[in-house]
């Protein structure tokens, strides 16, 4: 058993777990039991690969899970898995494009959900970092505001919603049903427990966020706004939208660019 | 580094006439093991669920570090695969070791990723010798990398292939003689490969070297008809219990942990689970 050898035998097994495929090639490659007891053994293995990424979505996902019917979850895990199995050392990031996956496959609401379960898990387990007050803008004149730069905090997730899924995923009695409903943005951040907190913003104070957590430049920011807004009301609205920011504890640093 | 409030050092344990105890730390006893109020000697962690950027398992690590030794055992390593070492895996479980400084650090004898697809599985290798050699030659590049030696764990398994020229033991031997590393003998793997592969449990103890043995598992397993299933989800049977106690005889009062991962008791049934294992052999000793 070389080293190719042995290549050529872990690329069969790994066919035969994730495709199902070259069953009797590795039956052959099996010491002496009759074909069943081989059959049975390398579906023990085969089963297993597949019952280990489905809970593991399951975990990472519970209100999807719940919404879709286990049946449901358990097929579209199942596909999903196939389609794109794990490149990572760790469970925690088999779901990366889950949501994405059930956008395709199940609709925009149960995908707004997942997108809200992914960003759950960010924040439970993403980098740490310490909020900084307002005092750190106040410490610059206001004339230097247009040089600074304002880094959000690494946790903060900023998503679109077209459903309701923030109140269904807020629900733990399961009395709210999911449906398509007219766009709302959403702040979703770490309380001290690591534990999310969503927010409700109004969509002119996402859209800065948005355009900050892509370019912390505050001039950028503006400028970027100023294609969208009215020029006159960019300065308010940027002031506003740091205010929240500041507020919320999603402001890791202010910083001449 | 997290200031340990634990003498970390596994010679502090060796010095122990009792086989120093621990349990797999699990999610549900994360608040239990913040608090130190787990009566254990050290606390095995799944390195895995702490290679995260941040965020609440760093917490719980900073917490149970300054509290316990720890040992990190991981599932990822991927010793027995083709595919090259993971680099970045082992340089973040470099920084975990170094923050950490835990007691042992262990993975299995198995390969676990092919093609750049993770398998999440611990899966079974030929026992040849020129396998024995592969092994070897990774284990010594992680141990370069880590600059500390590692504990390989047995494994259970449900097939052998038919290429294989020496027994489990005499391989996982092999590889450890070659890479220099140490020994995580889990007893329960013996007992269901042993059961599924039809031979006598006691000879994989009898013909493992004593002196490479540096800690011991121990959990339950479920039945599927004729074989075997390591599942950890049931409290230790009365064989792999049996079997525990031979190797106590044998190996000395190397430090041991009981490991469960699905239907996970209250944590005052696990450590009375763990008082009854370790129990039979303080009798034995006396």
């Amino acid at each position: 058993m070389t080293v190719p050898r042995l290549t050529r035998l872990q690329s069969e097994f790994c066919e035969f777990l994730m495709h199902g495929r070259g069953q009797d090639r590795l039956v052959e490659q099996l010491r002496a039991l009759d074909r069943q007891q081989s059959v049975q053994r390398l579906d023990v293995y085969r089963n297993g690969y597949f019952v280990r990424l489905e809970a593991a979505l399951a975990h990472d996902f519970p209100s999807c899970e719940r919404i879709l019917g286990r049946p449901e979850f358990a097929r579209q895990a199942g596909d999903y898995v196939v389609v794109f199995p794990s490149v990572s050392p760790s469970l925690r990031n088999l779901g990366h494009g889950f949501a994405d996956w059930l956008r395709s496959h199940k609709g925009a609401a149960i995908a707004d959900l997942a997108d809200i379960e992914w960003a759950a898990m960010w924040v439970f387990d993403g980098p740490n970092s310490v909020p900084t007050d307002s005092s750190a803008l106040l410490a610059y004149a206001p004339e230097d505001w247009p040089t600074l730069s304002v880094d959000l905090v690494p946790t903060l997730v900023l998503l679109s919603l077209a459903s309701n899924a923030d109140e269904v995923w807020r629900d733990r009695r399961d009395k709210t049903k999911l449906k398509s409903a007219a766009a709302r943005s959403l702040a979703i951040s770490r309380n001290e427990k690591c534990q999310p907190i969503l927010t409700v913003l109004n969509d002119r104070v996402f859209a800065v966020l948005h355009a900050l957590s892509a370019d912390s430049s505050l001039a950028a920011v503006s400028e970027h706004l100023a294609q969208t807004e009215d020029a006159d009301t960019v300065p308010q609205l940027l002031a506003k939208t740091l205010l929240t920011a500041f507020a919320h504890d999603w402001v890791a640093d202010v910083r001449t660019s | 580094m997290i200031q340990p409030n634990a003498d970390r050092s596994a010679d502090a344990l060796a010095n122990s006439e009792r086989p120093p105890r621990a349990i797999g730390l699990r999610p549900p006893y994360y608040a239990a093991a913040r608090r130190g109020a787990i009566a254990v000697d050290y606390l095995e962690l799944i390195s895995e669920n702490f290679m995260v950027p941040g965020g609440q398992p760093h917490a719980v690590l900073e917490d149970v570090c300054s509290q316990y030794p720890v040992a990190f055992h991981g599932v990822s390593m991927n010793l027995g695969g083709t595919d090259p070492l993971d680099q970045t895996y082992l340089l973040e479980l470099k920084e975990l070791v170094s923050r950490c400084q835990p007691l042992f650090v262990s993975d299995h004898l198995c390969w676990t990723r092919h093609g750049g697809h993770h398998l999440h599985d611990l899966l079974p290798l030929p026992y040849v010798d020129e396998v024995i050699d592969h092994v070897a030659q990774r284990i010594d590049a992680v141990q370069e990398i880590l600059e500390r030696q590692i504990l390989i764990e047995n494994l259970s398994s449900y097939v052998e292939f038919n290429c294989s020229e020496m027994p489990e033991w005499e391989f996982l031997t092999g590889v450890a003689e070659r890479a220099d590393c140490l020994l995580l003998l889990d007893i329960n793997n013996i007992v269901v490969s042993a059961h599924n592969h039809h031979y006598a449990p006691q000879r994989y103890l009898e013909n493992v070297p004593a002196s490479r043995v540096a800690q011991h598992h121990v959990a339950g397993h479920s039945e599927d008809g004729a074989l075997k299933i390591d599942t950890h989800d049931h409290p230790v049977p009365d064989l792999v219990k049996a079997l525990y106690d031979d190797a106590r005889v044998r190996f000395g009062p190397v430090p041991v942990c009981l490991e469960r991962d699905d239907n996970i008791p209250e944590l005052a049934e696990l450590l009375q689970e763990l008082n009854w294992i370790t129990a039979n052999a303080l009798e034995q000793s006396a």
